[in-house]
């Protein structure tokens, strides 16, 4: 218990900082709004190497340090919204045990820009919102496939105990 | 991955291309006016032929909404992303430049 509290911890400050460090990307210039999602690579991790809801704790303590450190309450409706949608679409996939760590990224990040999408429809309650929709589901299957390949390496290499 | 995997992939990226496509022909024409909303509500709506440099002030801060040779931007905005600001400018029918935090939205009608 206290191992896996110990490794959690840890893995929800690798998150963190993914998190901030996609932030010094640029990225917004070329695409406005949109994220790789590295966050998601210790998301799968935990996905594959403990369970569903430790997954869901990591995912939510990241979401609140990072409101406390880096501050946008507002941004938090989307955070929460995008990271929680991708996680039931990702656990549920890897249930069926029929689909590749790689597939099961690509599904999440898809799944937390629709999320995202639809969370901006209903806070701005602007429809046009939506046009955007495929824009961000083709930018997620790119980003979802190289986090996922990220995150099926580690799984493969990491040492056993880690888990 | 599997075979099976990479087709449903490839479903997905081919689907989301045309939709793209079919929106950008069938919605995106060039519009006419720019209207700024603030939470829904209408602040201001320009036309897309007049020049203007106008702040637009709300409770969280400000953004300088442009409109310039028929594109309508934002110039300039004390927001923590700069999204909008990073934002190329709009001239189509229904694209929007949206500012998160401060729950602001500049969309081309008409």
């Amino acid at each position: 218990m206290a191992k896996k509290v110990a490794l959690l911890g840890m893995f929800t400050a690798v998150a963190l900082a993914l998190g901030w460090l996609e932030s010094l990307i640029p990225l917004a210039a070329v695409f406005p709004a949109m994220k790789i999602g590295l966050a998601n690579i210790v998301t799968l991790l935990v996905l594959y190497r403990f369970h569903w809801t430790a997954a869901a704790c990591v995912n939510l303590l990241r979401i609140i340090l990072s409101i406390l450190l880096f501050g946008n309450p507002v941004s938090a409706f989307y955070s929460l919204a995008g990271a929680f949608f991708s996680l039931l679409v990702m656990a549920l996939m890897k249930k069926t045990d029929k689909c590749s760590v790689t597939a099961v990224s690509i599904a999440g990040a898809v799944a937390h820009n629709t999320a995202q999408v639809l969370m901006a429809v209903a806070l701005m309650g602007t429809g046009s919102i939506l046009l955007s929709l495929p824009a961000f589901i083709l930018f997620g299957v790119v980003s979802g496939l190289c986090i996922g390949m990220a995150g099926a390496f580690l799984h493969r290499h990491l040492p056993k105990e880690i888990s | 991955m599997k075979r099976n995997e990479w087709l449903m992939i490839g479903g997905v990226v081919v689907v989301a291309l045309l939709s793209w496509i079919v929106i950008r022909f069938v919605f995106f024409q060039e519009g006419k006016t720019a209207v700024v909303m603030l939470d829904d509500r209408v602040m201001l709506e320009q036309d897309l032929s007049e020049d203007c440099e106008i702040p637009i002030h709300t409770q969280d801060g400000y953004n300088i909404f442009v409109v310039k040779d028929g594109t309508a931007s934002i110039q300039e905005a004390d927001c923590p992303d700069q999204i909008c600001v990073n934002h190329a400018g709009i001239s189509k029918k229904g694209e929007t430049i949206v500012c998160l935090p401060h729950r602001l939205v500049v969309e081309i009608q008409k």
